[in-house]
Formats: C-alpha cells, sequence, structure tokens
C-alpha cells in the first residue's frame, strides 16, 4: 500500500472512530431512530418479501409465466355481429383454423422461443378403470387424455428423480398373448391385438394431485396423497378402453381398443385435469379411431419462452397467425399482486418517510446541542467535508441498524405467519410451505432503502452543520 | 522542532526562503473589517506577527480582541480585508485547505478550554490527527499525544475525561492539543481568564517557555496585566483599530471594567490538592 493510501486509510479510520465515540456516548437518541428505521424497513421487506414469495411459490407454480399454450380461436358468445360472423362460418363448414405441423414450425422459427411442444387430445372417449389392489374394489372414471412430446418432460422427470421412462414403447412390442401370463415381465396382454406390450407410461399433473388431496380424498375418506404415497403410486396399472365412455354407457366407436397404462410419475407439464401420455401414443390412436385428420390436429402448443425474452412478440406473432393463447388468469392474478404490493409499498414507503423526518428532526436537534463540539472539531483542523462525512456516517450506522433489525423483524414476523398458516388453516391447493421469499437482493435493497433514508434525512442538517463558521459556533452565535 | 507534513498543492507551508520579507511575519493582517449586523467591531485593524515572537493584544472587553483573534486563525472568514497567514492569504483559501493550515500550523487555546467532555485528556489530545491530511499511526500518535500530555504535566491524567479534571488541568489539556503537531502558531484567546491566580501564572510561565525554548510564536488575547507582562510586544485594540500599547494600558482599563488579580476568588477552578 502506497504512503498516501495509508495516509488515507488511517485519516478515515480516525473519522470512523470518532463517529463510534459519538454514538456511544448518545445511545438513547441513536434507539429512537434506529426504532423508526427499522419499523419502516421491517414493512418494506415484509410486503415485499410476501409479494416474490406468492409469485415465485404460489403463482408460478400455477401459471407459468415463461411458457405460452397456443390454441385454436375459441367460440365467439357475442350476440352480437361478431357472434353471427362465427355462426355463419361455422354453417359454412369453416372450423376454427387447425393447429398443425405448418405452424409448428412457424412458432419454432420465432427469435424469442425457445421449443414449441405440440399437445394432441385423444378425439374419442376413453373409459379408464382398474384399482382393485389399491382400494379393494375396481373404479372407473373417464379419462380426458392429452399427449405430449416425451422431450417437453424429459428435463423435469430427470430433474425430479422419475425412474419410470416417459417414451413410446409401442413399435417394439409384437410378442402374441391372450392373458398377462403369457406375456414377459414388466408387459401386459392388450386383448384386442393379442399382443404383450409394455404398459403405456402415464403423467398426472400436481394440481390434479391438489385437486384429489384437498376435496376428492376428504369427502370419500381417502388417504391424501403426498411425496411417500407418491413413490408407491409410481409403477400403479391399470387399464383404458378406447372408444368407450363411462358417462355414455355405451361404445361409441367400434374400433375399441384396450390399453395397459402404468403411471409413471408427475409433471408441471401434463394435462390439469386428466393424464398425459407420449405424443405417438395418441397419433396412432387418433388415426386408427377418430380418422386420419384427427391425427394431424394438434389440440394446442406450448411454447417455451427464451430465458429472459417477454411473451408479447410472440402474442403477436400468435394473434396474427389466427390463433389465441390459453387465458390461464395468470395475467390477472399477477396484476392483483402487483397492485397489492405496490399499494403495501407505498404504505411501506411512507412509515419510511416518516422515519426520514424523524432522523431529520433528530440530527437538527443533535447538531443544535452539538453546535460548541463541532466548532471545536473546525478548529482543530476538520473541514466541512469532515463533518459531513462523520454527520452522515453516524446517519448511515442507524440506516444500517435499521435495516439489519428491520429485516430481522420482517423475517420474525414472515416465520410467525408461516407456522400459523401450518398449523391452524386447512389444506387448499398450491398451499405453499412458506408464503415469504427472502432473497439476498431483497435483503441488499431493504439495507440500500435503509441506509439511504437515514443519508437523505440527515444530509440537510449535515450539510447545515458543514456550513457553520467555527467562530460563530465556538462563540455560540447564531 | 520537526515540521508538520503538508502536501497536496493548495495546502499552506512556510512562507519560501525567496521571499525574506514574508518570511519574517507570521501574520500580516491589513484593514480588516468586521461587523455583526449594524455593530462595527473591527474597523480598519491592521497588524503583523514576526516569526518567534510572543505578543499581547489587549483592549477593553467587547472591543473585538477575539473577533481579531477568530479572524487570524481562519475561523471566522466573514470580514473584508487582507489576512496573510505563512504567506498565504486566507481569503483566497479554500475550505479544505485553510482547515489544513489550522491542523498542522496553528494551535488555538481558548477561555473555555473546549474540550470534549464524552473523550478522555488523551483522546481529546488525539484530535487534531483525525483531521491531518498524513495522520500519525495508531501508536505513534498515542505516543506523540502523551509526550503532549507530558510536557504540561498531565501524564498520569490521560484517561480523565475533562469533567473529573480541574480548570487548570483542562486548560493544559486544552494546551497539549493545540501543541500536538507542534505548530507554529499558538493563538490564545484569554487562557488564563477562568483560573485561578497560580495555575494561571503556570499556564503563563509555560506560554514563556514554549516561546523561549522552542521559538513557538505566540499571539495572546488577554485583559490581564500579568499575561500581557510576559508578551515583548503588546498591541492594543482600540475603536476596532490596532494601536500601540502596553500592559500599563490593561490597568487603566481595569479601573472601569477589570478587577484586578488579587480581588479575584482565589478558589474558581483550582487544581485540586
Amino acid at each position: 500500500m502506497s504512503a498516501s493510501n495509508a495516509a488515507f486509510f488511517r485519516r478515515r479510520l480516525g473519522l470512523v472512530r470518532l463517529i463510534r465515540q459519538n454514538i456511544a456516548r448518545a445511545p438513547r437518541p441513536f434507539a429512537l431512530s434506529v426504532f423508526g428505521i427499522t419499523l419502516g424497513i421491517a414493512a418494506l421487506s415484509f410486503f415485499l418479501s410476501l409479494s416474490l414469495g406468492m409469485q415465485e411459490r404460489v403463482l408460478r407454480r400455477i401459471f407459468p409465466a415463461d411458457r405460452l399454450e397456443v390454441v385454436p380461436q375459441k367460440t365467439s358468445f357475442d350476440s352480437g355481429a361478431a357472434g353471427a360472423l362465427d355462426a355463419l362460418g361455422s354453417l359454412l363448414g369453416a372450423g376454427p383454423k387447425p393447429l398443425d405441423a405448418q405452424v409448428l414450425a412457424t412458432l419454432r422459427a420465432h427469435p424469442d422461443v425457445q421449443t414449441v411442444f405440440p399437445r394432441m387430445k385423444v378425439a374419442f372417449p376413453v373409459r379408464g378403470w382398474g384399482g382393485e389392489s389399491l382400494i379393494g374394489r375396481t373404479a372407473y372414471l373417464d379419462l380426458p387424455i392429452d399427449g405430449i412430446d416425451p422431450e417437453a418432460v424429459a428435463p423435469e422427470l430427470r430433474q425430479t428423480g422419475q425412474p419410470l421412462a416417459f417414451v413410446d414403447h409401442e413399435p417394439t412390442s409384437n410378442t402374441f398373448c391372450t392373458d398377462d401370463k403369457g406375456c414377459p415381465s414388466g408387459q401386459f396382454c392388450d386383448w384386442d391385438v393379442n399382443k404383450c406390450r409394455p404398459p403405456v407410461p402415464v403423467l398426472i399433473s400436481p394440481f390434479l394431485i391438489e385437486v384429489y388431496n384437498s376435496s376428492i380424498a376428504k369427502m370419500n375418506g381417502l388417504p391424501r396423497i403426498n411425496g411417500f404415497v407418491l413413490g408407491r403410486l409410481r409403477g400403479f396399472v391399470f387399464v383404458a378402453d378406447l372408444g368407450r365412455s363411462f358417462l355414455a354407457r355405451k361404445t361409441v366407436t367400434d374400433k375399441v381398443r384396450y390399453r395397459h397404462m402404468v403411471l409413471a410419475g408427475v409433471s408441471d407439464r401434463a394435462t390439469p385435469i386428466g393424464i398425459t401420455v407420449p405424443l405417438a401414443y395418441v397419433k396412432r390412436w387418433n388415426a386408427e379411431i377418430a380418422g386420419e385428420r384427427a391425427a394431424q390436429e394438434y389440440s394446442s402448443l406450448s411454447v417455451q419462452m427464451k430465458p429472459g425474452r417477454p411473451v408479447t412478440r410472440v402474442l403477436e406473432q400468435v394473434r396474427k397467425l389466427g390463433f389465441t393463447v390459453e387465458d390461464n388468469g395468470a395475467e390477472q392474478a399477477g396484476l392483483a399482486v402487483l397492485l397489492l404490493t405496490a399499494l403495501f409499498v407505498l404504505v411501506s414507503l411512507s412509515t419510511l418517510a416518516v422515519a426520514a423526518g424523524s432522523v431529520t428532526h433528530t440530527f437538527f436537534r443533535a447538531i443544535a446541542e452539538r453546535r460548541h463540539e463541532l466548532g471545536v472539531l473546525r478548529a482543530v483542523g476538520a473541514s466541512r467535508a469532515d463533518l459531513l462525512f462523520i454527520l452522515l456516517g453516524e446517519a448511515a450506522v442507524i440506516g444500517l441498524f435499521g435495516g439489519v433489525f428491520g429485516l430481522a423483524l420482517a423475517w420474525l414476523s414472515a416465520t410467525g405467519i408461516d407456522l400459523l398458516s401450518r398449523s391452524a388453516l386447512p389444506d387448499f391447493p398450491f398451499k405453499p410451505d412458506s408464503y415469504f421469499l427472502f432473497t439476498p437482493s431483497l435483503c441488499a435493497l431493504a439495507l440500500g432503502f435503509s441506509v439511504g433514508t437515514c443519508l437523505l434525512g440527515a444530509a440537510w442538517p449535515a450539510r447545515t452543520a458543514a456550513r457553520l463558521s467555527p467562530a460563530a459556533a465556538l462563540s455560540g452565535q447564531r | 522542532m520537526p515540521e508538520p507534513s503538508s502536501s497536496s498543492a493548495e495546502s499552506p507551508s512556510p512562507p519560501s526562503v525567496a521571499d525574506p520579507a514574508a518570511a519574517a511575519f507570521v501574520i500580516v493582517a491589513s484593514d480588516v473589517r468586521r461587523s455583526f449586523g449594524r455593530d462595527a467591531v473591527l474597523c480598519g485593524a491592521s497588524l503583523q506577527v514576526k516569526q518567534g515572537e510572543l505578543l499581547a493584544l489587549v483592549g477593553r472587553s467587547g472591543s473585538g480582541k477575539s473577533t481579531l483573534l477568530s479572524v487570524l486563525g481562519g475561523l471566522d472568514r466573514d470580514y473584508q480585508g487582507q489576512v496573510t497567514l505563512f504567506g498565504k492569504d486566507l481569503a483566497a483559501l479554500s475550505d479544505a485547505a485553510l482547515s489544513q493550515l489550522r491542523n498542522e500550523h496553528i494551535g488555538f487555546v481558548f477561555q473555555s478550554f473546549h474540550l470534549l467532555d464524552h473523550l478522555s485528556a488523551l483522546e481529546n489530545v488525539l484530535l487534531p490527527n483525525a483531521f491531518a491530511a498524513s495522520p500519525l499511526a495508531h501508536a505513534a500518535a498515542h505516543e506523540r499525544a502523551r509526550e503532549a500530555l507530558a510536557r504540561v504535566d498531565l501524564a498520569d491524567r490521560a484517561t480523565a475525561r475533562p469533567p473529573e479534571l480541574s480548570g487548570g488541568q483542562k486548560q493544559r489539556v486544552a494546551l497539549a492539543r493545540a501543541l500536538f503537531f507542534r505548530p507554529q502558531l499558538l493563538l490564545c484567546d484569554e487562557p488564563t481568564g477562568n483560573l485561578d491566580v497560580t495555575t494561571g501564572q503556570r499556564i503563563i510561565e509555560l506560554f514563556a517557555t514554549l516561546n523561549q525554548r522552542e521559538g513557538l510564536t505566540l499571539l495572546l488575547v488577554t485583559h490581564e496585566p500579568r499575561v500581557a507582562a510576559v508578551a515583548r510586544r503588546v498591541l492594543r485594540i482600540d475603536a476596532g483599530q490596532v494601536v500601540s500599547g502596553s500592559a500599563t494600558d490593561l490597568v487603566t482599563d481595569q479601573s472601569t471594567e477589570l478587577a484586578p488579580d488579587s480581588a479575584r476568588p482565589a478558589h474558581r477552578q483550582e487544581d485540586p490538592p
């Protein structure tokens, strides 16, 4: 370290020592100022962390912000001209524009898009049945099924360590059979074609589990599905009758297929109501049962945005192509959270403004009391800049303490509310373990605000003090 | 006496050798005017103080002695006229440069001591180091401060805070603080005004010693004849102007406003036994 640097640091150290001595000799006004700032910062960081927590831990789980679900135009419920045009088009056989391979290629080429995964729904009813080994009787349920490219869920399944493969097994299986006993281990006999095949891997959505846990399980006295139960459920095999409806109590096609299915795992990308299988199955089934056209039209295209890219340009392109996006309420929910956050932050900032005013008052009073002392410091060589450094340094220390205590208070309050929520509130879908998220950047922001508020509050009195004439300060003149 | 450090371009430095006329004078003040509202306190005061001089500035109460001292020490900049300190025009110096000049080249001793009560005697003496352009390292600064306290016979009171000290001890701590950077000029405003006769005498003797042995330039503002008596030259301030004077001028003034030393209470601010 050069001599001038050493001198600079020694000088700063000397001034910092004076700041420490000044704070130590008048702890009460210091504590009062810290208290005001603590309250303001606690409120600010509490509401900001609540907003962050709601966005990250609740909203993003329900409404992923980096994904769009492109769908065909919806039927118009407009009773005016738009509705009339829609009805006319329908009569002339002009349904909504189909989502086909061309649209898929166009969206995949968009510069803001990372990838697009097509989804296809089965174009006929499906009845699922099974569960004797689990609940002691066979349960029947109509199953909405959609297909998705396995690549769309592969990273998530790898990340969550779900062991069963979510792939299309069908083309590899041709062993003849009349029942399951004649099939190799892990394969089942599909009776319509008398072939042994691995079961179709199925994914379900966490939303479906939440709905089951919070309503179905409760109403029917069934066990809740948690991580442990889910682990046991993986590998659960049931049968799907393709082309049959439990609700209609009749066969809707003469091309009924029977397929064994196995629960492979849980994915955020699985359809919220129903089950999701690899896309190739749905394409084949639609072609066999509902015709070639049904195998060409996707029900939706799941668009994954590149990191940090806005959705606006893609939305524009989607609308130009004659499609729309699934309105999942994310925008409204996000806006509601944003507005509430803004309101609470405004309240917190008002508290901080009052605290800053209190700091200003405290400093003006302190400077009036320390007028003589400031004169002494000037007489022994303190420059205006030195006095500013000392007084603003004291303010910064108040801000730092206020920031740390404020953050601690906010965190304690948040922890208390989380504990209360866990013990006193009933379960509801997507109930988080914590509603709050304290990120390093939030803590840095809170500390910055705290120190900044105090510096702002002390700036005027400090400037007034620094401009005092030493002679006037020493003699007690105004 | 070692020279205090002085580094920046704007920083004050002793007059150059090439200017012997300037080198001879530590202070040159010409036609200094200072008013407070409508009250003109200094009305064209001029004086020159040579290096190594012990000068007393006497005058009646309210005559402007302390005001002139503040102007000369750079504590008051709201004056008209010209004041040159160590060859530098005070009006031309920035606040930082003037502060550095006060810090390194001038020591102040005031009637009411002006010590900070929340600091110990040692910490009070150390104060100038906090504002120096090149502060001494911690150990060296403490050694210097203890040395300064020892010079005023207060080595054993280093940890005492001002409220625990007598008036004489406080003034000696203030003197030790003023001498911390071994200044070239000591400006004293009624240094014995709050002290009893014996303690005041010891302080006066200390000033005389500093002047004689170390060549320190001293400007004493006083209205006490015994203080003025140690000065080699006495100036009188009258009607806002500086005129030649003598210690006996004060005797004349005493008849109207001053009590003789013998009449002052012996117990005031006295040293503890």
